[in-house]
């Protein structure tokens, strides 16, 4: 029974995919007479061969992503660690104080106005990599503290004295022992954030207006709410002129199976972990 | 103990200083106050001796749109141009459409320097002017701007206007549209329909019923919410519709009398009408959630659409569509506040030279070479010259696979100086202006609404909207009984302060221009 209902859930999660790579392989004029299916009446990979004569931007654009992705997860796992490490040690003075500041981010921000401002006006990363990795993405609260109860719970204080009267260092207790002892934390919030990095369009929107510079999941939003945005705007003459130069329903739907691309292959890598990294997070001693 | 926390301040501290010095190698920050600081020279120098001598500037245009690949290119060949004439340089800062509100509104927020933007009626216009985003251009047109008024008609220069004063400068193209149906030319030889008969809407029934009878798999009319006839034939073509929000004015009439059209008997009839065809199976059962029609008539999927048309629009659709069509005019010319406005470029609040960025806009008005570089691209590696006039891709390149693709040939600058595409009817212009001359002027023409005051009922209103105008209009529910409930429900959400404050505006208008 439970094999069942697993399997009926299974469907519904692939059905949609395979869909959408369908209708992307589906030939275009077929698609508007018979509307999508399955079994594409007439195979033609036209939408692939159209998007991969402009590679250049696409390529360039999934360079930025994986890089961004890349940099962005090992950046944010050291600093959520170093951040989540003191906080969860009971004899670090200002404890309480740092994990309420944390803890007050995950409520209250300052504003999309204040916060595009410190950005561009102050930290000038407008228009860089930086502004794709720093913005949203680096630090988040709820990470921090899914990782100082991980290292409050699974990581005995003994651990530590013992190191310390072997003569290791702070830092040297840090990366040798503690880091090596939270392989399922750090796989965890490793996930979470290179899905976050791989999925982000929004600091592309608003940091980013230099082309070359756009990640591969703003390419394929932008293309599809531009088209929105002037089907919203009837009436006016520019409209079906530039409509009739926006990408067609197949080469659509081709983007966005590129788009999916890679990041499939990284979840059975951090599959392992992800289930003992949460409970263990998660559960309070 | 004490002595572990130094591990974390230093280290955070040490990232900042990281993250900070890489931002400020971007350059941008260098280039900005070099930019700010010849413009502060440039003012002193227009203000003191007019043109005689002028420094270098920098003018930066927002512009909405995917950047051409070779826009580069093509700027460097205009500022050779500009740099000899008014010694300035200019710079297309494009923004996508998507991200257009956004990044917009954050450049305004963050006082970001910059000179011109594309904005339109139908975009945002009058609500920037509102917030006090565009300066008034008034004096610096009739100091720098002779070009520009000796182009365009005043009605239509006036049509920029708002509350008295001018904050944008319309692009000379198509200023009226007129509004009908779309057929394809195939069917309507095969069962030899007379075209001529068919002078509203009601007409198309017993053409939509050959369709019906005797093309199966053909959907006789193709319809959305925002392509449906409500939406595409009666607004703008029957009412104009006073920019955003509920309130419309009848376009026959003397009056300024601002209605509900959804309480018109107008409204009411074509709702009617759309009900018997969607029961009837003559349109597309999905009318209400699909987005876009696409190309469905070329696929032969569909026998009739709406459209709005302009001269020449027929050669364009057809060849989108890739197969003939034929055009059944429903609404003739029309010219409201919106089409006057359709394309227009304001001065920002934050240029630091707006003279020059007029001087600039007026050459927009007399210079062929600068607008054909703007427009078209390069001679010679984007299109080439068929004749004096005549141009087309060069050997090899299309629309799609050209660096330059003319996109841009309707948001700006005087457009009948561009060269005309192969393509094109080769009296494009001259049907143009016969067209403008000959449109009906809305009474309302050169009246923008202000919406601030009813922001919230706006909201309000256009989210009771959402759940009917697309049912509605489309037929998929029945109008006596949703209409009347539509109605209820957008009094309820603020409907009548939005026409009364319209009314009000309306008014004064009249009265200060009369």
């Amino acid at each position: 029974m439970i094999h069942l209902l697993f399997l009926v859930y299974i469907a519904a999660t692939v059905f949609p995919l395979l869909l959408v790579f369908m209708v992307s392989i589906t030939e275009e004029k077929s698609l508007l007479i018979h509307g999508y299916s399955i079994l594409p009446h007439q195979i033609d990979f036209s939408a692939y061969r159209f998007l991969f004569q402009d590679s250049h931007t696409i390529l360039r654009a999934y360079g930025v992503t994986i890089l961004v992705t890349a940099a962005g997860t090992i950046s944010s796992l050291l600093m959520t660690a170093l951040f989540a490490y003191p906080l969860s040690r009971r004899d670090f003075p200002f404890r309480t104080g740092m994990t309420f500041y944390v803890f007050f981010t995950m409520l209250f921000n300052g504003g999309l106005v204040p916060w595009y401002l410190v950005y561009t006006k102050y930290l000038s990363i407008d228009n860089t990599l930086l502004a794709l990795i720093i913005p949203n993405l680096l630090m988040s609260g709820f990470n921090i503290l899914i990782m100082r109860t991980f290292f409050m719970n699974t990581i005995p204080p003994s651990i530590i004295e013992s190191a310390s009267i072997d003569g290791a260092g702070e830092l040297r207790i840090f990366w040798q022992i503690i880091l090596r002892l939270s392989l399922p934390v750090l796989s965890t919030i490793g996930l979470f954030s290179t899905l976050a990095y791989w999925n982000d369009w929004y600091n592309s929107l608003i940091f980013i207006s230099d082309a070359q510079n756009f990640s591969i999941q703003y390419l394929l939003n932008k293309t599809l709410l531009d088209i929105q945005v002037l089907l919203s705007q009837a009436g006016n003459s520019g409209q079906s002129q530039l409509l009739a130069n926006a990408p067609t329903e197949t080469i659509r739907m081709a983007m966005a199976i590129i788009g999916i691309g890679p990041i499939i292959l990284a979840y059975p890598f951090f599959q392992k972990y992800i289930v003992q990294g949460l409970t263990v997070g998660a559960v309070k001693g | 103990m004490g002595k572990r926390h130094h591990l974390v301040l230093p280290l955070l501290l040490a990232c900042s200083l990281v993250a900070a010095g890489c931002g400020s190698n971007g350059g941008n920050n260098n280039a900005n106050s070099a930019d700010a600081g010849n413009s502060a020279n440039a003012n002193k120098s227009t203000n003191a001796s007019g043109d005689s001598k002028l420094d270098p500037y920098n003018i930066v245009m927002v512009f909405p749109g995917p950047e051409p690949k070779d826009q580069k290119l093509v700027l460097d060949e205009v500022n050779k141009i500009l740099t000899k004439k008014i010694n300035a340089t200019l710079e297309i800062k494009s923004i996508d459409w998507s991200a257009w509100g956004d990044k917009t509104n954050l450049m305004f927020a963050s006082d970001e320097p910059f000179d011109l933007m594309f904005t339109a009626g139908w975009f945002g216009f009058t609500q920037q002017v509102a917030k006090g985003q565009f300066i008034p251009l008034d004096d610096l047109v009739n100091q720098y701007g002779q070009d520009f008024l000796k182009t365009i008609d005043p009605a239509i220069v006036d049509a920029a206007r708002v509350g008295g004063k001018l904050y944008g400068m319309v692009a000379n193209k198509e200023f009226a549209a007129d509004k009908g149906l779309i057929l394809r030319k195939d069917l309507v030889e095969k069962y030899k329909f007379d075209l001529s008969q068919v002078k509203e809407l009601a007409d198309m029934e017993p053409l939509f019923k050959t369709i019906k009878e005797n093309e199966p798999g053909v959907t006789p009319f193709i319809t959305t919410g925002g392509a449906s006839p409500s939406a595409m034939i009666l607004d703008y073509g029957y009412y104009d519709m006073l920019g955003e929000g509920p309130g419309e004015l009848v376009r026959s009439g003397t009056e300024l009398k601002v209605i509900n059209k959804i309480e018109d008997p107008k409204y009411m009839e074509y709702a009617k009408l759309m009900r018997k065809w969607y029961e009837a199976g003559y349109i597309n059962k999905d009318a209400a959630t699909l987005q876009d029609i696409g190309k469905a008539l070329g696929a032969g999927k569909a026998f009739a659409q709406t459209g709005s048309f302009k001269p020449g629009s027929n050669l364009d659709n057809s060849r989108n569509q890739g197969t003939e069509l034929v055009e059944v005019q429903l609404a003739t010319p029309f010219t409201s506040t919106t089409d006057a406005t359709s394309a227009v470029l304001a001065i920002s609040r934050t240029s630091k030279d707006p003279a020059r960025a007029m001087q600039f806009v007026n050459l927009l008005y007399t210079d062929k070479d600068i607008m054909n570089l703007l427009i078209n691209g390069i001679e010679g590696k984007h299109y080439v010259k068929k004749s004096d006039n005549v141009i087309d891709f060069p050997e090899g390149v299309d629309a799609g696979s050209s660096g330059y693709p003319p996109t841009r040939n309707w948001m700006l600058g005087n457009l009948p100086l561009v060269h005309l595409w192969a393509s094109e009817d080769p009296q494009k212009w001259e049907a143009y202006a016969a067209y403008n001359k000959g449109a009906e002027k809305s009474r309302a023409l050169g009246f923008a609404f202000n919406a601030e005051p009813v922001k919230t009922e706006i909201a309000a209103t256009s989210n009771v909207e959402k759940e009917f105008k697309n049912v509605i209009v489309t037929g998929s529910v029945d109008p006596e009984k949703y209409i009347s409930e539509f109605i209820e429900k957008m009094k309820a959400a603020g409907m009548d302060k939005i026409i009364a404050e319209k009314q009000k505006q309306l008014d004064e208008w009249a009265k200060a221009n009369q």
